[in-house]
């Protein structure tokens, strides 16, 4: 009997578990996604804007230049907050899916000690556990990538408002701060109205023709890939060790 | 080399388990597992544990595990598995609805029986009663003893009875931890 098949059948006689684990892992990736997109669109514009400077200053209008270098500043903050965000959500899933999988382990203790009695390997078990997991793992990942791709354009503006706001709100603090100490560029700045939809054409407009979204689902792969890894050998580490514990209590 | 017989010759000394052999063990629960792995060092394979739900996967219907069971033998049969499967299910008159509902549907009399059959298709010769005899009544004690004694003349395989009852057997053959004191009686 394959053990794709025997974990296929403990999810399938555990309805509610794996319901709560897809439920777990549906609000983890959901977050982590979100977090990813913020520091992919924050990113996209800190290059733009590196790019506007370096043209700027190329052709030596210093004055313009400046208000931009505000920008970039600000989008550096905010890439390295949401970054900070993003990778404690990341620790926290795992250290969480690592107590699920000990809390599992004393669960299902004679589960174990039965397939260990019948002389199953520790690897197969182990693997057969990975399996489960994996299973759920890329079920939600599959729902998540679907929703992604049919409210791609909402979900693109919904984050795009968000970056404006921030922006706007950063901006309007650092130029309060400047009209203290500057006065008549301030004026020149309010005057101009300049907010982060006057620099959006510029970037929406490198965003359509932007030739990452052309590698999109190469990268989408890589991604997946990555994360179907990461998960067993967080999943898979402790179980071999719990497993061949037991195992050499039992031989 | 020398490590490695010494470490053989100590196993080898530690039961003496004759064939067709039924023993009772004293025992309380927690010497169950120190007692399988030293049989696992002395046979080469885990005996097999006789228990009411024990040694079965709950999420696997009867014929799963029974599947699972065979495969993982120590010695494997040549044959199809699911041939071999199917002929135990006929000789115990197990319906096919039956064996695809997990092991908890079966009575304890048919899930004995099955456990039996299929330590003889394993090729395990060492047969590891569980606890559960102790709390049935004399007189279906009486039935099982006579059922293993049945088994174990038939098919050359020993009993070992964990059980905290000293009365269990006619004649004990009383098996103990310390390798001095095993009784070499037989009953067959």
């Amino acid at each position: 009997m394959p053990i794709a098949k025997r974990a296929y059948r403990h999810l399938q006689s555990h309805p509610y578990f794996s319901i709560l684990m897809i439920g777990f892992y549906l609000v983890y990736f959901i977050f982590a996604f979100i977090f990813a997109l913020l520091i992919k669109q924050f990113s996209d514009s800190y290059v733009q804007l590196t790019k506007i400077i370096a043209s700027l200053d190329s052709q030596q209008v210093s004055f313009n230049s400046r208000q931009f270098k505000i920008l970039e500043s600000i989008t550096t903050h905010y890439i390295v907050n949401y970054r900070y965000i993003f990778f404690s959500i990341i620790l926290v899933g795992t250290l969480i899916v690592l107590m699920i999988q000990l809390w599992l382990s004393q669960a299902r203790k004679k589960e174990y000690q039965s397939y260990l009695l019948l002389g199953e390997r520790v690897y197969k078990l182990t693997a057969q556990l990975i399996m489960e997991q994996l299973l759920l793992i890329n079920c939600v990942l599959l729902l998540i990538f679907a929703c992604y791709s049919l409210f791609k354009i909402p979900i693109m503006n919904q984050i795009t408002q968000i970056e404006a706001t921030s922006l706007q709100s950063k901006l309007e603090d650092y130029s309060s701060i400047q009209s203290s100490q500057e006065g008549t560029i301030s004026s020149d700045f309010e005057s101009k109205n300049f907010t982060r939809f006057n620099v959006n054409p510029f970037l929406k407009g490198e965003f359509i023709n932007n030739k990452f979204s052309q590698t999109n689902t190469l990268i989408g792969c890589l991604i997946l890939i990555m994360l179907n890894l990461y998960s067993a050998m967080i999943i898979g580490i402790p179980n071999y060790i719990v497993l061949s514990l037991r195992k050499s209590k039992l031989s | 080399m020398f490590n490695n017989f010494y470490k053989k010759n100590n196993n080898n000394d530690f039961f003496l388990i004759k064939p067709k052999t039924i023993y009772t063990f004293l025992a309380n629960p927690f010497e169950q597992l120190s007692l399988i792995s030293r049989l696992n060092g002395q046979l080469g394979y885990f005996p097999h544990l006789l228990a009411e739900d024990t040694t079965f996967i709950d999420y696997l219907s009867i014929r799963e595990n029974m599947l699972v069971i065979l495969s993982l033998a120590p010695n494997q049969t040549k044959r199809k598995l699911n041939l071999v499967v199917s002929e135990v299910l006929e000789e115990l008159k197990i319906p096919d609805y039956l064996a695809n509902q997990p092991f908890s549907a079966l009575p304890v009399t048919l899930s004995i029986q099955l456990q039996l059959k299929l330590t003889v298709l394993c090729n395990r010769k060492v047969i590891l009663v569980d606890h559960w005899l102790s709390h049935e009544s004399a007189s279906n004690k009486q039935d099982w003893l006579f059922l293993f004694r049945e088994f174990a003349r038939t098919t050359s395989c020993s009993f070992i009875i964990l059980t905290s009852d000293v009365r269990l057997l006619p004649i004990e053959n009383l098996l103990r931890m310390d390798s001095v004191a095993y009784s070499t009686k037989k009953i067959s």
